[in-house]
C-alpha cells in the first residue's frame, strides 16, 4: 500500500518548481482546450509562482535539488524593505515576489540585462491582475481577451525562464 | 500585447503622460495623482518605484513602465530597475494601500454630504468606478489625514480600516 499522496509529494526545491510550473501548463491548457478558461488561469498563476520562486533561489546559488524551506521563503519575503519593495510580499504575491527576484538580483551585483528587470514585474503584474488564489471558489466567466493576456504573459516567462 | 486602442491612446497621449508624471516629480506631491512610491535597491543605487494613476487605466503595463522610464530619464535618472504603474483599484487589489479612511454619516447627521466629500477630496481622494477612497500605504499617512479630517469635518464621522494583507 502507498503512502498517502500529502506523503509522497516530498520537499520543495528549483527542480521540483521547476516541474511544477510545466506541469502546471500543461494542465492549463488541457483545460483551455475543454472551455474551462477560469481553472485554467487559476493553474496558470501557479505556474509563474513556480517559475518565479525557482528563479530566486537558483538567484542565491540553491543547487538544484536543495530543499526550499518554509522558513527560506520567510526569509525571503522579510527582505522586502531592503530590497525597496513597498509591503511584504504575500505568499502567492505575483509581483511581490517579481520584484524580490529582480531587486535581489541588483542587490547581489548580478541584475538582469536592463528592460527585462522591469518586464518581469510587468508581466508578473499582469497576470495577477486577474489572478488570485481565491480563484477556486468562485465560478465567474473568464473573457477571451483577458484570458489571452494572462496566457500570454504566463508564456513570457515560460520562454524567457533561462534568463529570469 | 498591445490593444489597437491602447496604441491608439498611446500614440496620441504618450507625451503628454511622460510630462504630466515629469511635473509631478519636479513637484515632489506626497498625495494626490500621479502617486509617486520610490525607494532605493540595497546598496546598488538602482530605484524600485511604483506610480499610481488612475489617467493610465487603458494603458497595458509595459506602457506605463515606459512612461514612468521616460520621466525619470527627464529628471536625470537612469536606473530604474522596476517600474510599475497601477491604477489604484489595481493598487489596492494587490494590497498596496491597505489604509483607508472611510467617513461615517447617517442622514440624521447635521453634516452635509458635500463638505465630507470636499473634505476627502481635499485630502488627495481618488474618484474610481466603485467611487471616492482615500486610502494610504501606511498607518502613519492615514492617522496624520485623519487628524486632518478630524479638524476640517469635526465629529464622530471618520474612521480609519485597515485591510489584512493577502497570503
Amino acid at each position: 500500500m502507498p503512502l498517502p499522496l500529502s506523503q509522497r509529494l516530498g520537499d520543495d526545491s528549483i527542480a521540483s518548481f521547476s516541474r511544477a510550473a510545466v506541469q502546471r501548463w500543461k494542465d492549463a491548457e488541457v483545460l483551455r482546450r475543454a472551455g474551462r478558461r477560469l481553472a485554467a488561469i487559476y493553474l496558470l498563476g501557479y505556474s509563474t509562482e513556480m517559475l518565479l520562486k525557482a528563479a530566486y533561489f537558483r538567484s542565491l546559488g540553491f543547487a538544484s535539488d536543495r530543499v526550499i524551506s518554509p522558513s527560506d521563503r520567510e526569509q525571503a519575503r522579510g527582505e522586502y524593505g531592503k530590497l525597496g519593495l513597498v509591503q511584504k510580499p504575500g505568499q502567492h504575491d505575483l509581483t511581490g515576489w517579481a520584484q524580490l527576484l529582480v531587486a535581489k538580483r541588483y542587490d547581489l551585483g548580478t541584475p538582469h540585462a536592463s528592460g527585462v528587470d522591469r518586464q518581469i514585474v510587468n508581466q508578473a503584474q499582469t497576470i495577477y491582475d486577474h489572478w488570485l488564489e481565491t480563484i477556486r471558489s468562485h465560478s465567474t466567466r473568464v473573457y477571451r481577451q483577458e484570458f489571452e493576456s494572462v496566457r500570454d504573459a504566463v508564456l513570457w516567462f515560460h520562454r524567457n525562464d533561462r534568463i529570469l | 500585447m498591445s490593444t489597437v486602442r491602447e496604441k491608439w491612446i498611446l500614440a496620441r497621449d504618450h507625451s503628454s503622460f511622460v510630462q504630466r508624471l515629469y511635473a509631478a516629480l519636479s513637484a515632489g506631491a506626497s498625495k494626490g495623482q500621479p502617486l509617486v512610491f520610490e525607494n532605493r535597491i540595497g546598496t546598488s543605487g538602482a530605484l524600485n518605484v511604483t506610480v499610481l494613476w488612475q489617467a493610465w487605466s487603458e494603458l497595458g503595463h509595459q506602457a506605463r513602465s515606459d512612461i514612468i522610464v521616460e520621466a525619470y530619464r527627464k529628471m536625470g535618472v537612469e536606473r530604474l530597475a522596476i517600474a510599475l504603474g497601477l491604477t489604484f483599484e489595481e493598487a489596492v487589489s494587490s494590497g498596496l494601500l491597505p489604509y483607508s479612511i472611510v467617513p461615517l454619516v447617517r442622514e440624521s447627521d447635521p453634516v452635509s454630504p458635500d463638505s465630507i466629500r470636499a473634505a476627502l477630496l481635499q485630502e488627495g481622494a481618488i474618484e474610481t468606478s466603485s467611487g471616492l477612497f482615500l486610502r494610504f500605504a501606511d498607518s502613519g499617512r492615514a492617522q496624520e489625514s485623519y487628524r486632518r479630517l478630524i479638524q476640517s469635518v469635526p465629529g464622530p464621522y471618520w474612521s480609519i480600516v485597515q485591510e489584512l494583507p493577502r497570503e
